[in-house]
């Protein structure tokens, strides 16, 4: 029944609320029907001629006649009134026929996926009590617009989108499903939610603030947009970060203003729980302000910065989610590296400016223990029993079999460094740029892999021992007969080898700690027990030890996490931190609009008027048989009196 | 003629004769031996003769013709004995139903009726008048008065040409019966009752000029029993004024009932004035109706 035969009548009818709500027939065409009135009409006229007869005499009848009219007056009115039910059905039923329909305030019509923003954002104070259970609110609403044969799926968009309830007719559980859904405390995964939606095949409603990626594939169906939200005061930390600086750890933060108006606020550093400091910045609108703080201990584990409300003014905050960032200073471990070989400035310098390095020079090998051996041009004696980088080995190195020198040198092949089975030395890494004048040729064992391959053999290997689980780095060329120490390439490749070599932290969380959702890996060292996470609101998470790195994926909460990894040989303690710092989040302007594939979806608002037609035809026929059972009774009473 | 001989047959003339009209009231002259009459000083008329029959006043006896006949006979005077008998026939065109089968009409039993009691009167040597009311025009009524038995060709001819018409007024026309007859007496009426102004007023002037009435309703069975359906246009065949009606299960029980209560109502009210009141139908044999009902009810004997 989705054609019309016609452009659909409009009639403008104030509606009991005041509001103009717009009421129409889908098929005026069916009104013509109404025409059949004249056959009834002249048939009730074309009754009222009787029939003669004659009778002896009309005495009796006369007062009988007289009788009833005087016992039932409404007996005169009773044809009358037949004639108007009869007339009132045929209304009901030409009505019904031209489908009307009242325009509601519905946002869409029929089955429904209703996809919940569940981002950050969301948790933002602007409507009441938040964004997230106004668009509970709003999901509701489309739920009681639903009609009976229609079904709605609710799928929450939050780091791992996943379907509340789907394909529901019972309101009942749709509204428990609503109801159970949070707003995280990240970015929202809007690829895999709405990857979700698309496969349900029906009208899709999407409740939130906007903000979603720009690159999203487009729906099969209709799209519609319910936006969240009205205001966009929100200030908050978007990076902090703390590293090692010579005079001790430095820390550095940046505040954004998302709203209009410029603020200030007070920026409260705390190291390990204890206040430390608090500066006030001015933030204008629309921009950032950076804080820069110098000379904090460096045996600080937990570092805090809280945004608050300045002196003697107020923050104008509505999503105070990002308010608190946290970064967590692991203490590095020393490195101890021995340098074998010829004074090689280049080495030298890369290996000073690592963090947590501590190198030495020496002619032979000595007695105590090292982290990392390097050996520059040169091999006396005995492979040592840690993890080795050799740079152009000499022929008779142990391993290898250098046979002698290569000139073709043009690379033809660099390793993909998203491999993740390949040890991540390239990564910013370019060597595309490096031009070497020669290098040993080198045949080695199949463990060690060729990153970096030239027309004539391979210029740069690592891999780890099967047999001893060492790791080994072979550079087959001399720095000196290279490029590579001059370009920025150098420092960052000495680092990620070091990255590499470093004994095991049990994870490696880059400086500003994990956004949201995203999972960490745990490598466990050898001969560890038991793994156990605490999260910032005091659970405990506890994995066995397996074959390979543990992942931990519920990094939904802000906050500093603490791990543990006990072993053998006693404990050992570190923590991370999961903060926002996603300006996207952070920006918690409601849009007026979505982009989905190549389609802007505007906000089909419940504010303005509305899309959706609802037909009540049903209504009208079933008035029709009531006023027809009426008529009937009618009828049959009035003749038996 | 043919009429006539078909008006009624020998053997219920036959059995007519033995019957005679019952008086109730005691009549001037039947009081034993005296006589009263209006007339003062006026010599007693020798009328008639009339067989003696059980129960008369034997010194009424005529001896002299029992002398000399052997014969009783009583003796009949001008003023006592003479019961009038008045009988009264509606002939108005309401009385003419069914209009279609004349052999089943009202009129068709009411006028063998009144031929019947005609006959009664005359054999028993009463004083007969008969009327018959309707007609329009500007008589109320016609009439015949007869005596004795030679009269009844007159009698049966006078009632075989006579045709039901016109519009009756039967109280109108009781009350001017009533102030115009000489000699009350019995007085029946023979009519369907179906008179717009009703019949109680008339009624009324003939008990006060002294008839002892009996009225014979006669109707038609479809007039008890109306075989009309549907939406129609009643109309009366005596004065052709229409009645819309809507006639289905309902209403014709309203009818019967109407017409019961109506008969209830007529018979209530003549059992209040010592009227005889007989109600009958056409389906009714006429030798029944005689000599059961009218007997029955009281009106001969």
């Amino acid at each position: 029944m989705r054609k019309t035969f016609s452009a659909p009548l409009r009639l403008g009818v104030k509606s009991a609320l005041g509001a103009k709500s717009l009421v129409g027939l889908l098929t005026p065409l069916a009104l013509a029907l109404s025409a059949l009135a004249i056959p009834i009409i002249i048939l009730y006229m074309l009754r009222l001629r009787r029939r003669e007869a004659r009778v002896s005499s009309t005495l009796l009848w006369q007062q009988l006649v007289r009788d009833r009219e005087a016992n039932a007056p409404w007996q005169k009115l009773r044809r009358n009134l037949l004639l108007f039910l009869q007339l009132l059905i045929l209304l009901a039923l030409v009505l019904a026929l031209a489908r009307p329909f009242i325009t509601t305030r519905a946002v869409a019509q029929g089955s429904l996926v209703v996809v919940l923003d569940g981002s950050a954002s969301m948790n933002a104070t602007d409507e009441q009590p938040t964004r997230f259970a106004r668009a509970q609110a709003a999901a509701k609403q489309l739920m009681d617009g639903l009609g009976s044969r229609d079904t709605m799926t609710v799928i929450l968009a939050n780091a791992n989108p996943r379907a509340l309830i789907a394909d529901a007719r019972d309101r009942n559980a749709i509204a428990r499903a609503i109801d159970s859904a949070a707003p995280g405390q990240g970015q929202a995964d809007w690829e895999g939610a709405l990857a979700e939606a698309a496969a349900a095949q029906s009208s899709v409603v999407i409740i939130g603030d906007g903000g979603l990626p720009d690159d999203l594939p487009p729906l099969p169906g209709e799209a519609h947009y319910i936006s969240i939200g009205q205001r966009a005061d929100n200030l908050g930390i978007t990076a902090m970060s703390a590293r090692a600086a010579p005079g001790g750890l430095q820390l550095f933060a940046a505040v954004s203003n998302f709203s209009g108006a410029d603020a200030r606020a007070l920026v409260a550093i705390s190291l390990d729980g204890a206040l430390y400091d608090s500066r006030e910045v001015a933030v204008p609108a629309g921009q950032s302000a950076d804080l820069v703080l110098d000379h904090l201990p460096a045996t600080v584990r937990v570092i805090q910065a809280r945004l608050t409300a300045p002196a003697g003014g107020t923050l104008n905050d509505i999503l105070p989610l990002d308010n608190t960032a946290w970064a967590v200073n692991a203490p590095q471990k020393q490195m101890r590296v021995l340098v074998i070989g010829d004074r090689n400035v280049f080495l030298d310098q890369a290996l000073a400016l690592s963090p947590g390095v501590v190198a030495q020079r020496a002619a032979a090998l000595p007695a105590t223990p090292f982290d990392l051996y390097i050996y520059d041009s040169v091999f006396t004696g005995t492979l040592p029993s840690g993890d080795v980088l050799l740079i152009n080995p000499p022929p008779g190195t142990p391993i290898l079999d250098v046979t002698g020198v290569l000139t073709q040198t043009s690379i033809t092949r660099i390793s993909d460094s998203a491999d993740p089975t390949a040890p991540p030395l390239l990564r910013y890494v370019d060597f595309g740029n490096v031009h070497i004048r020669q290098a040993k040729a080198i045949r080695a064992p199949g463990w060690l892999r060729p990153l970096v391959q030239a027309s004539g053999g391979p210029l740069l290997l690592a891999g780890r021992s099967p047999q001893t689980g060492r790791k080994m780095v072979v550079l087959a060329f001399d720095l000196h007969d290279s490029d590579l120490p001059l370009q920025v390439s150098f420092p960052i490749l000495i680092a990620n080898l070091l990255d590499w070599y470093t004994p095991a932290r049990a994870q490696a969380v880059a400086a500003q700690g994990l956004r949201p959702g995203q999972p960490l890996a745990i490598t466990p060292p050898v001969g560890a027990t038991e793994v156990n996470v605490v999260k910032p609101d005091g659970a405990m998470w506890r994995a066995p030890i397996s074959e390979g790195d543990i992942r931990f994926t519920q990094t939904d909460a802000l906050g500093v996490y603490a791990v543990r990894v006990l072993s053998s040989e006693g404990e050992t303690a570190d923590a991370f931190a999961v903060n926002l710092f996603d300006p996207r989040e952070s920006d918690v302007r409601p849009r007026e609009s979505i982009r989905i594939g190549r389609v802007d979806v505007s906000a089909a608002v419940a504010r303005r008027d509305a899309l959706a037609r609802r037909e009540f035809w049903p209504w009208l026929a079933a008035l029709a048989l009531a006023v027809l059972g009426v008529e009937w009774r009618l009828y049959h009473r009035g003749t038996s009196l | 003629m043919a009429d006539r001989v078909r008006l009624l047959d020998e053997s219920f003339l036959s059995r007519l004769e033995r019957l005679r009209f019952a008086v109730t009231r005691a009549r001037a002259g039947q009081v034993k031996g005296e006589r009263r009459s209006t007339r003062r000083g006026a010599s007693v008329e020798f009328a008639d003769y009339r067989d003696y029959t059980r129960g008369d006043d034997l010194r009424r006896v005529d001896w002299n013709v029992y002398a000399r006949l052997e014969r009783l006979y009583v003796k009949l005077f001008e003023e006592e004995e003479d019961l009038a008998v008045h009988l009264l026939l509606d002939a108005s065109g309401s009385m003419n139903w069914p209009e279609d089968v004349p052999q089943e009409t009202k009129f068709h039993l009411a006028r063998k009726l009144v031929a019947a009691l005609g006959y009664v009167a005359l054999t028993s040597g009463d004083r007969l008048v008969v009327s018959m009311t309707g007609q329009g025009g500007l008589l109320p009524y016609l009439s015949l008065q007869l005596r004795g038995r030679s009269n009844t060709l007159r009698l049966f001819d006078w009632l075989a040409q006579i045709e039901p018409a016109g519009v009756t007024d039967l109280s109108a026309s009781l009350r001017d019966y009533a102030l115009a007859a000489s000699r009350p007496g019995v007085c029946v009426l023979v009519s369907d009752l179906f008179s717009p102004h009703g019949y109680r007023d008339g009624l009324v002037a003939l008990q006060g000029r002294g008839f002892e009435v009996t009225i014979i309703q006669v109707l038609a069975p479809d007039e008890v029993e109306p075989a009309l359906a549907g939406d129609l246009r009643l109309v009366d065949c005596e004065t052709d004024s229409p009645q819309d009606v809507t006639v289905d299960g309902a209403m014709r029980d309203l009818y019967r009932r109407r017409l019961r209560a109506w008969q209830d109502e007529i018979g209530a009210h003549c059992r209040s004035h010592n009227v005889r009141y007989v109600a009958t139908q056409t389906t009714r044999r006429l030798d029944e109706l005689v000599l059961r009902d009218l007997r029955q009810a009281g009106v001969i004997r």
